[in-house]
């Protein structure tokens, strides 16, 4: 019958599940709306307990495996007996937090749990009978987990006097911790003793002996990492395990406080006891103790002390008298204040609370931290402390844990200006002229930018089919050229802009830079390297600017993505993924998408330069470099024709090796039956930001407007004209003499990146684009 | 060297004895088959009637060497009222700390009776282990109230104790304090305690049931 039971509930469970999923939830966003709605539930019974209204702050909490952020957090006001404070330090216990968040052995957190517990911070509300405590106080606080406010027993909290800082205040309860274990020891004035273990508990347990006139024999630990603030406690030696065994054999320590935390750390204990010498546990054991070698215990009469803090209240104070943890907690304050103690060196360094997730990251790969706290003034304000509603619904949409479900959308919390574009054309200035050579596909989108934009004119144009000019002249204005060389002989032209097949961008454009036009080519900037090369020596030679379009630099998605990660959103570049679909048709190979011009040039390799690479991924080839930052180093491509042969290929496939070590992806083709959505995504160590398909964020750093450790979307993005952004900013810096924002070097480096591509995939070798680029200009 | 060895005949020694030397053994160590037992070694003739001093009558050396664990094992109570002390063993160790701590000092309860009682008494402010035997350590610290003792008085080199040491002694506060086995020599202040005398035993004899057993150099 219990099989059943069993069984039944298993499956119903599955079934709740799989239904959940069909709306939306995945294990881990339901992992999430349950631990809201726990903690939720768990702050009304408080405030209904209490019957008192909530107040809402912000707090760290495990979301799911491996992820810590920053949530919102509800307290009651403060009760009888208690207190409300608003926290601006709150110290991190680097090895229990560490243990809880890699779920380490004794380190349970269960779903009300959270991380922190210790802090300090100045009183905001006091309840009845509450003598001592106003507010405005400063104060620190045992049992307070790391968030923006606390409500608190007041036997909870102790006055701090103005002589001693927040950070050191904060480590109230790592001092009650270590005021136990040397109580427990029964060290006191001239007792000589030795600390195992250099992190936050030993440090504290040895500084806080020495203030008591104890004598250090050493400190044992397992690297030299924490060596410094272990002789800046008093320690006269630092013994490393490994190096001075012989040392710590021969220490004959009547007191050894172990405050490693490591299971197997007791051994080395017992050696570096005395006879009769007292072991006190101070840091928590993670994990079982293999053989603990009994019989050298009894032999030499050893004692094993437990010494948790959970234990200083275990025997009743007398009348009058101050309870255990009270006492401590006093005399660790006086202690501060009077300058017999000083532990500003063991806080650390601070960390913005929204970058937990990061914090917490770097505290599982590293040994090396003694201390660190939490600085909740880096929240605004109005974050920190603010009235709660009882009767708000818990969030149980777990907005933002999956990429493609229920992003987190900026909003008045998450406000900035970062979401909001400004006028694109703002601060335009000059007035160029323009001529076109070539008026078929994307030359219609050419001419519409001109007029669109405020600083340009198109004064002429020029196409072999007479037609097309006429068309384009007639609905964007301008004369229609007898010829090209007549167009790029017009005395009333500043730049002209060439639309024509790959293989005749040189000679065009050349001629026209000869002639001392500035030059916008369509990307790529020729048909082969050796080309583009001419023409940028050409621009060079005239002393006038040569361009190649890459409009795509001034959609919304893309200004927002490269301010994000400029921002420092992802961290260091640590992989792009660029994945581009297409069906092209055999309309296509004769005419382009529109049909507009007949031709088959893009059908050539002679004319064309190649397919879907240097037609199409071009234009990401160029923002993966404009997002990224940090150039290609190195190619390994393949590609094919999979649908009917051509000279051109429609499959293409890129492995890029940045300088920096990153690793990219890149996949085109132009044969796909019913495309699909098309990709654009980055990330670092410390976020991602997605371009394409759903453009959105997920960060673990701390930038404007974006909420860590969550999807998030742009927002509604303004619809750009991004091509006539581009040309309205090349004609202003042109007119003010400053650098474009697209050189012939940009163009000329995804040039490069094409013909290594197509070198690597007939040589199947690896190509380095610089060693391209650097025999092409020779 | 000593060594208890099972046969079809049952529990038996092996060994061989130094030339004038008796050796006493606490039933206690005899856990561990086929190996080798610990065992107070005391020179001297069984025989001559001079209890107590030292290279005189083992028995009295004996006497004296048990005593004194008992003696040490019971100061390291600190005062504790001896109904919320409980020791775990049957041998002569175990009876010698009882008989110190005086009556009614409650056996711990292992068994189906351990699994009952231990609900119907509080947790123990202390035992006194005589056993070694690691599960039996184990469930001592598990039982003893906060801030407890646990004195270790037994053999301890049966086997390698693992013990998760965060909630068996660190959470609780809990003390695990060791006492040397009985060695000669070792004497307590005042008068020593009478022990029952031992079940004299030969190399390769079936051992009866008793609390200690002595192992003659004439049997040897």
């Amino acid at each position: 019958m219990a099989g059943l039971i069993g069984r039944s509930k298993q499956e119903l469970r599955d079934q709740v599940i799989a239904r959940l999923g069909r709306v939306g939830y995945s294990p881990r966003s339901l992992g999430e709306a349950q631990r809201d709605v726990l903690w939720w539930i768990w702050a009304r019974v408080q405030a209904t307990r209490a019957m008192r209204p909530l107040l809402r702050g912000w707090g760290i909490a495990w979301t799911s495996g491996g992820y810590a952020e920053l949530v919102p957090s509800e307290v009651p006001r403060p009760g009888r007996a208690q207190v409300t404070v608003e926290v601006e330090i709150s110290a991190v216990s680097p090895g229990t937090e560490r243990a809880q968040y890699l779920h380490l052995p004794n380190a349970a957190v269960g779903m009300l749990g959270r991380p922190g517990y210790s802090a300090a911070g100045v009183v905001a509300m006091v309840g009845a009978g509450v003598e001592g405590l106003a507010v405005g106080d400063r104060v620190a606080v045992t049992g307070a987990a790391h968030a923006s406010i606390a409500t608190v027993p007041a036997t909870s909290v102790f006055a701090v006097p103005p002589s001693v800082s927040m950070e050191s205040a904060a480590l109230i309860q790592l001092g009650i911790i270590g005021w136990q274990g040397l109580r427990r020891a029964g060290l006191g004035s001239g007792d000589r003793f030795c600390v195992m273990g250099g992190g936050l508990v030993g440090a504290m347990a040895l500084r806080l002996a020495v203030a008591g006139g104890s004598v250090p024999v050493g400190v044992i630990a397992r690297s030299r990492a924490k060596e410094k603030v272990a002789r800046e406690g008093g320690t006269p030696a630092f013994l490393v395990l490994g190096e001075d065994d012989a040392a710590i054999g021969a220490l004959g320590s009547p007191v050894v406080i172990e405050a490693t935390g490591d299971p197997a750390a007791i051994a080395v204990a017992v050696a570096a006891a005395g006879e009769r010498g007292r072991i006190v546990l101070l840091g928590s054991p993670r994990g079982t103790t293999e053989h603990l070698d009994l019989e050298e215990v009894q032999r030499r009469r050893l004692e094993i002390i437990g010494a948790h803090v959970d234990t200083v209240d275990s025997e009743p104070a007398l009348p009058g008298t101050l309870s255990g943890r009270r006492q401590a907690g006093e005399e660790f304050i006086r202690a501060l204040g009077e300058g017999r103690l000083s532990v500003d060196d063991l806080a650390g360094p601070a960390i913005d609370p929204r970058e937990a997730g990061l914090f917490y990251r770097r505290l599982a790969g590293s040994r090396d931290l003694v201390g660190a706290h939490f600085d909740w003034a880096r929240l605004p304000v109005k974050e920190r402390v603010g009235s709660g509603h009882l009767l708000r619904l818990p969030d149980i949409a777990a907005k933002g844990m999956e990429a493609d479900r229920r992003p987190v959308h900026p909003g008045r919390r998450w406000a900035s200006n970062r979401f909001s574009l400004e006028d694109p054309f703002a601060g335009a200035t000059g007035h160029l002229r323009v001529a076109m050579l070539g008026c078929g596909d994307i030359a219609v989108h050419n001419a519409g930018a001109l007029v669109r934009a405020p600083n340009l004119a198109l004064v002429s144009c020029y196409d072999p089919t007479t037609r097309l000019a006429e068309d384009l002249a007639g609905r964007f204005g301008g004369e229609v050229a007898p010829s090209a060389e007549a167009l790029i002989g017009r005395g009333d032209v500043d730049l002209v802009l060439v639309s024509v097949p790959h293989h005749l961008h040189a000679p065009l454009a050349i001629q026209a830079l000869e002639h001392g036009h500035h030059v916008v080519v369509e990307k790529p900037v020729a048909h082969s390297l050796e080309a583009a090369v001419a023409m940028a020596r050409a621009a060079q030679q005239a002393g006038v600017v040569l361009s190649v379009c890459f409009p795509q630099r001034y959609e919304p998605e893309v200004a927002v993505a490269r301010g994000l990660i400029q921002d420092g959103a992802l961290g260091e570049l640590a992989g792009v993924a660029i994945r581009l679909h297409l069906d092209k048709t055999p309309a296509y190979w004769l005419g382009g998408f529109s049909g507009r011009s007949r031709s088959d040039w893009r059908a050539s390799k002679e004319r064309a330069g190649g397919g879907v690479l240097i037609m199409n991924l071009s234009h990401h080839l160029d923002l993966m470099r404009h997002l990224g930052g940090v150039e290609a180093e190195l190619i390994s491509a393949l590609r094919g024709t999979t649908d009917e042969p051509r000279e051109v290929e429609d499959a293409i496939s890129l492995s890029v090796s940045f300088a920096n070590g990153a690793l990219g992806s890149v996949l085109g083709t132009s044969a796909m039956r019913g495309t699909a959505p098309e990709e654009l995504r980055a990330w670092g160590r410390h976020g991602q930001v997605v371009v394409a398909p759903r453009p959105r964020v997920f960060t673990l750093r701390a930038v404007d407007g974006v909420r860590t450790a969550r999807w998030q979307t742009f927002g509604h993005l303004p619809v750009v004209p991004a091509r006539a952004v581009y040309l309205s900013r090349l004609a202003t810096a042109i007119d003010q003499g400053r650098p474009v924002d697209i050189p012939a070097s940009d163009g000329l480096a995804v040039q490069a990146l094409i013909e290594a591509a197509y070198r690597s995939s007939e040589s199947h070798q690896s190509v380095r684009p610089a060693d391209l680029l650097a025999d092409a200009v020779k | 060297m000593i060594q208890v060895r099972s046969t079809p005949a049952g529990i038996v020694l092996s060994g061989s004895l130094p030339v004038g030397t008796v050796a006493y053994i606490d039933r206690e160590w005899l856990t561990i088959r086929d190996a080798a037992v610990p065992a107070l070694i005391v020179e001297g003739d069984p025989g001559s009637a001079r209890p107590g001093e030292i290279g005189g009558d083992p028995a009295g050396v004996a006497a004296a060497a048990f005593g004194a664990v008992a003696a040490e094992a019971v100061s390291l109570l600190d005062g504790l009222p001896a109904s919320s002390v409980e020791i775990e063993g049957e041998g002569i160790l175990a009876w010698a700390i009882r008989d110190r701590l005086g009556a009614a000092v409650p056996r711990a309860a292992t068994g189906l009776a351990g699994k009952i009682w231990p609900r119907t008494r509080p947790d123990p402010g202390a035992v006194i282990d005589t056993t070694g035997r690691s599960n039996v350590i184990v469930g001592s610290t598990r039982r003893l109230a906060k801030l407890g003792t646990l004195v270790l008085a037994g053999w301890m080199g049966q086997d390698g104790l693992s013990i998760n040491l965060y909630p068996d002694l660190h959470v609780r506060g809990l003390r695990l304090v060791g006492v040397p086995l009985p060695r000669v020599g070792a004497r307590t202040p005042g008068p020593a305690h009478r022990l029952d005398p031992p079940t004299v035993v030969a190399l390769g004899q079936p051992l009866p049931p008793a609390r200690w057993y002595r192992l003659d150099p004439e049997t040897a």
